[in-house]
């Protein structure tokens, strides 16, 4: 099944074009890498099919139903799970049960059913011990871990990802690359990072020059 | 509303007075920020010395028995604030206008400003140590989520949250600038290049502050967000509590009526 699609889409900076008529997909079992050098456009590619930049033209669809209204909008951002550049961004809340707790409680989930849905998501990470820890305090890895269990206990229909892998270190790249593997949700992650895209063997896609092509396989 | 528990996480440290245990400590923080909003007010209000005399014995009280290995730091806090009231002194002291006048070399001191400069140091040391004693308990995260509950607008709620929740990261970017100014040769001193260096800092800050802050926002949007920010934990009202709040109130209205017979 396609969870993501876009079609001719093309986004402008001033006068000119970051990229033009790019065609993409993702489909529920795929996993994927987006490369390119600085500046080539990948997070402003992934922010417009979160609905963040407003492309000069093209389509999105998401569960093959195009995105057009803001309903629609909604649905799409938080059944795929965006996990951003910079962790900071996202975990606001004092503590990481009650970060977690953020978008659960927002999707409409019941209290009595968020306890455990904390406690299985923050074990598929092995970070069950940051329960209770301030978010404000934890290391880069802790918090690039945490801001993807906050994203993955709304269960997304897949994880977007830019440059997850900056700022973790050894031990907590171990248990990246291991959820990584495990996981069954569909990937797009944009990373520069040559070791983890060896590691993972995924198919890579480049951005550059505003075009995106297939560099492996 | 009362069903819930406080749960706070195993750190609750954020500064030196909200580390703690005591009762003070694990008081519900409505309870706390009701009292406290209550205790400030009529202080403020109030132009009975005895009046203000009581209730600062009744805050030192509180201090002294439940906070009493924090004193120094609450003697530096009330002292970095009295550096500042020390000046309303000086300026009620020279510019009062009435009354009878000591001449300290050319400058006119009045006695009745002293006088007064000194009720009102003393009233807003009252008012502070009211703050120190029921607010510096709380974490500022449990203050916000008392503010919810008590009904103060989201939006101020969400604006003292968020101002708190990223004023270390803040801190962190201005630490970084500044390491790089230094790194490349930058000393301070009392020139324009040294004011154009700390401008453009936060000129900085105040552009990584707003990206930050519309990244912040989207990533919000991304878990759900509509303009309500859910709250997970709750506290749950306790025995303590309602004690705790009964004795200050009926304090408040003792020492009201006391003040009304032994004026001074």
């Amino acid at each position: 099944m396609e969870i993501l699609k876009v079609e001719n889409l093309s986004v402008k900076r001033d006068e000119n074009f970051i990229f033009k008529n790019i065609n993409f997909s993702l489909q529920s079992d795929e996993k994927l890498f987006i490369t390119g050098p600085n500046g080539a456009g990948k997070t402003t590619f992934i922010e417009t099919i979160m609905g963040f930049i407003k492309p000069e033209t093209g389509k999105l669809f998401f569960k093959g139903k195009e995105v057009k209204t803001e309903e629609n909008l909604y649905n799409l951002r938080i059944s795929a799970g965006y996990i951003f550049q910079n962790p900071d961004d996202q975990l606001f809340s004092p503590t990481v049960e009650e970060d977690i707790a953020f978008g659960l409680l927002n999707i409409g989930k019941k209290r009595s059913e968020i306890p455990e849905i904390i406690e299985q998501t923050l074990d598929i990470l092995g970070i069950n011990y940051l329960k209770n820890r301030l978010t404000y305090k934890l290391s880069g890895g802790e918090k690039r871990l945490v801001s993807i269990a906050s994203v993955l206990s709304m269960n997304p229909d897949c994880l977007i990802m830019d440059e997850p892998t900056i700022g973790v270190d050894e031990k907590k790249l171990k248990l990246l690359l291991r959820f990584l593997k495990e996981t069954n949700k569909a990937i797009l992650m944009i990373t520069h990072d040559k070791d983890v895209i060896e590691e993972l063997k995924w198919p890579v896609l480049r951005l550059e020059n505003g075009k995106l092509f297939n560099v492996y396989p | 509303m009362w069903e819930h528990t406080l749960v706070v996480g195993t750190e609750k440290v954020e500064t030196k007075l909200s580390d703690g245990n005591s009762l003070l400590h694990t008081l519900d923080a409505r309870v706390k920020v009701a009292v406290c909003t209550l205790f400030a007010f009529t202080c403020a209000l109030s132009s009975s010395l005895s009046f203000l005399t009581l209730t600062g014995v009744f805050l030192l009280f509180f201090t002294i028995v439940y906070l009493k290995n924090k004193l120094k730091d609450i003697a530096y806090s009330l002292l970095f604030a009295d550096s500042f009231l020390f000046f309303i002194v000086l300026t009620t002291a020279i510019t009062y206008n009435k009354g009878e006048i000591i001449k300290l070399g050319f400058i006119p001191i009045y006695i009745e400003g002293v006088k007064y400069g000194a009720f009102l140091f003393f009233k807003s040391n009252i008012i502070l140590l009211t703050v120190i004693v029921f607010m510096s308990t709380s974490t500022i995260f449990e203050i916000a989520h008392a503010l919810h509950h008590l009904k103060v607008p989201s939006k101020l709620v969400q604006m003292l949250f968020f101002t708190f929740r990223y004023l270390e990261v803040i801190k962190g970017e201005y630490n970084r600038l500044l390491k790089a100014a230094t790194a490349r040769g930058f000393k301070p001193k009392t020139d324009l290049r040294t004011y154009k260096t700390y401008a453009y800092i936060v000129a900085n800050l105040l552009i990584r502050s707003y990206i930050r802050a519309d990244r912040i926002y989207k990533a919000m949007l991304c878990r759900g967000f509509k303009g309500e920010f859910p709250v997970y934990k709750h506290f749950k009202l306790k025995k303590e509590d309602i004690r705790f709040a009964t004795i200050s109130f009926t304090f408040l209205v003792a020492a009201f009526l006391w003040s009304l017979v032994w004026k001074f």
